[in-house]
């Protein structure tokens, strides 16, 4: 069963034509990479992925609902069902760790007040502490979530995604910043994490030796467009080296569309 | 042809040592000058008047040394007001100014248009010196620490509610984000992540608005609006430097310790 399915995705900011007709489906329980030099356009299409960007033109269907057309209402359905890792993890750095972990709740919750650490449920109390068991972070439950290195404070936000039980998670670089040994743990724990409660993924990555060890497909982008769309072992390093050659960037290539673009609502 | 590592001879025009000032750097020197020369004149500064009250300020000291502590207990009794009133003021102001800083933060505000009315708010709030919102305050509801507190309060606002519409608008937006994606909505995002975020700064900022306050507060009782400052004008003009001096003194001690009671918090939560 297909659960993301991206059709002839557009989406410019002012001049800059940033993706160009983005296409590609992701099976369910798949664990996609998404490669491509900087600036081709993958983090713009990760948020327009979950509506944080409207794209102007194309859809982006999660589990049959249109991210790109569909309402507030709908989009904040869609949105518990999709689970985010950041490059920079994005915690709340002055607040614990495990209020970081409660925030996965409000999947779940309609008020703020029942994800707030000293007026959750017990239950919901109890099962963050068990993601953060999973992380193996537990003892730091206490923290400040700034106060723990780069590497625990992702795994801190794979955490809070195990706490919101999404079906599909989208990662934006999630080692970008961290060292190698931290970078594999992280991933090693995303893809596990991933692969135990049947979620399917979509993971950028800048790594080529991490894409092709963890990733079952691979899609490369290149200047806004997908160039790259096969099982990971149908393709070689070769063919993932040529997406970092030539015009890669979308603010240096110019666009040959000149199809008129409907306005996003 | 010079080796790569000497400076070549440049023959074209060389950047200039010195850069002369814009056509707006003169106007606006030439208009301060002129306003200058202007005050200078104006309020005729002659040396006689300035030694004068060289010799005033040498009588004041006379009578004013040594202070007058008989009154310490009463003049005590005024400075708690002024303190009180500075931190209920400040109190409410604070918690006033939290929604108007929401409301006028380019990332929190529900539209633009409420987003330039609260600012607006804000500014007028601002503008206003603190002695005219005492004034306005006496004679709305009287004499007396009410009018003071009012008066705090409107000040503190307007001070207040601009730094922590501020430092809101400068949040990084990936917190609010990574809230937005797990399905949160307007309210999360703010109490879980704006605000939490902006808390070590509206605290500091807070604090400022206390040392602020109970300067202000001292002052508004020179226009009836309650404190020590009431007590402090009638000293002065019944000639009594030496209990004058009392109060000073322990408007000083309070303000000092004010201070630094704040600064040492403020390190502590930055
Ligand atoms: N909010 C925005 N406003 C204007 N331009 C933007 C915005 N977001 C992205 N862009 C532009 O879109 C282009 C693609 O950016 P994007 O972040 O999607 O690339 P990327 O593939 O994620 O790159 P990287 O590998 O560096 O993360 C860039 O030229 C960028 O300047
Ligand atoms: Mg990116």
């Amino acid at each position: 069963m297909t659960v993301i399915q991206v059709g002839n995705i557009h989406k410019r900011f002012g001049k800059v034509h940033v993706l160009r007709g983005v296409e590609f489906r992701i099976p369910e329980r798949e664990g996609a990479v998404l490669l491509g030099a900087n600036g081709c356009g993958k983090s713009t299409l990760m948020r327009c992925m979950n509506g944080l960007a409207r794209p102007e033109q194309g859809s982006i269907r999660v589990h049959g609902t249109d991210v790109a057309t569909c309402g507030q209402r709908k989009l904040r359905g869609v949105r518990r069902q999709v689970g985010m890792v950041f490059q920079n993890f994005n915690l709340v750095g002055n607040l614990s760790v495990f209020q970081n972990v409660l925030y996965g709740a409000l999947a779940r919750h309609r008020s703020f007040f029942s994800v707030a650490a000293p007026l959750a449920s017990r239950e919901e109390r109890d099962y963050a502490l068990h993601c953060l068991e999973r992380v193996q972070l537990a003892h730091c439950a206490d923290q400040r979530a700034d106060q723990l290195s780069g590497g625990q404070q992702q795994r801190v936000a794979i955490a809070r995604v195990l706490m919101q039980r999404p079906s599909v998670v989208l990662a934006d670089e999630p080692v970008a910043s961290l060292d190698p040994k931290a970078a594999r743990e992280v991933m090693n724990l995303l893809w596990s994490v991933v692969r135990a409660e049947g979620m399917t993924l979509l993971c950028t990555l800048h790594q080529l030796d991490f894409a092709m060890e963890y990733g079952d497909r691979v899609i490369g982008m290149k200047a806004g467009h997908v160039q790259v769309d096969r099982p990971m072992h149908q393709t070689d390093r070769n063919e993932l080296q040529s997406l970092y050659e030539g015009n890669v960037r979308v603010d240096e290539t110019p666009s040959e569309s000149t199809t008129p673009l409907r306005k996003a609502s | 042809m010079a080796s790569p590592e000497q400076p070549r001879d440049h023959n074209g025009p060389q950047p200039s040592r010195f850069e002369l000032p814009s056509v707006f750097t003169w106007v606006v020197l030439v208009g301060f000058l002129a306003f200058f020369i202007q005050g200078i004149t104006a309020v005729d500064v002659e040396g006689a008047r300035l030694i004068a009250g060289i010799g005033n300020m040498g009588d004041f000291i006379s009578r004013a040394v040594p202070p007058d502590l008989s009154r310490l207990g009463p003049i005590s009794g005024y400075m708690l007001e002024t303190l009180n009133m500075a931190i209920v003021g400040v109190a409410f102001g604070v918690i006033l100014s939290v929604p108007l800083a929401l409301l006028s933060s380019r990332n929190t505000t529900p539209h633009p248009v409420v987003r330039v009315v609260a600012r607006g708010v804000t500014a007028v709030l601002r503008t206003v010196p603190e002695l005219i919102w005492a004034l306005i305050f006496v004679a709305a509801v009287g004499l007396g620490p009410l009018a003071g507190i009012l008066a705090i309060i409107m000040d503190t606002i307007g001070f207040c509610a601009r730094f922590f519409a501020e430092r809101i608008e400068e949040i990084r937006a990936g917190p609010s984000e990574a809230i937005q994606s797990t399905g949160g909505g307007r309210g999360a995002v703010i109490f879980g992540a704006i605000l939490p975020e902006a808390m070590p700064s509206m605290t500091a900022t807070s604090l400022f608005g206390v040392e602020k306050a109970i300067r202000s507060a001292v002052i508004l009782g020179l226009v009836g609006a309650g404190g020590i400052g009431v007590e402090l004008s009638s000293a002065m003009s019944l000639f009594r430097y030496d209990v004058a001096l009392t109060i000073i003194m322990v408007i000083v001690a309070v303000v000092v310790v004010v201070e630094t009671v704040s600064s040492a918090i403020r390190r502590r939560i930055m």
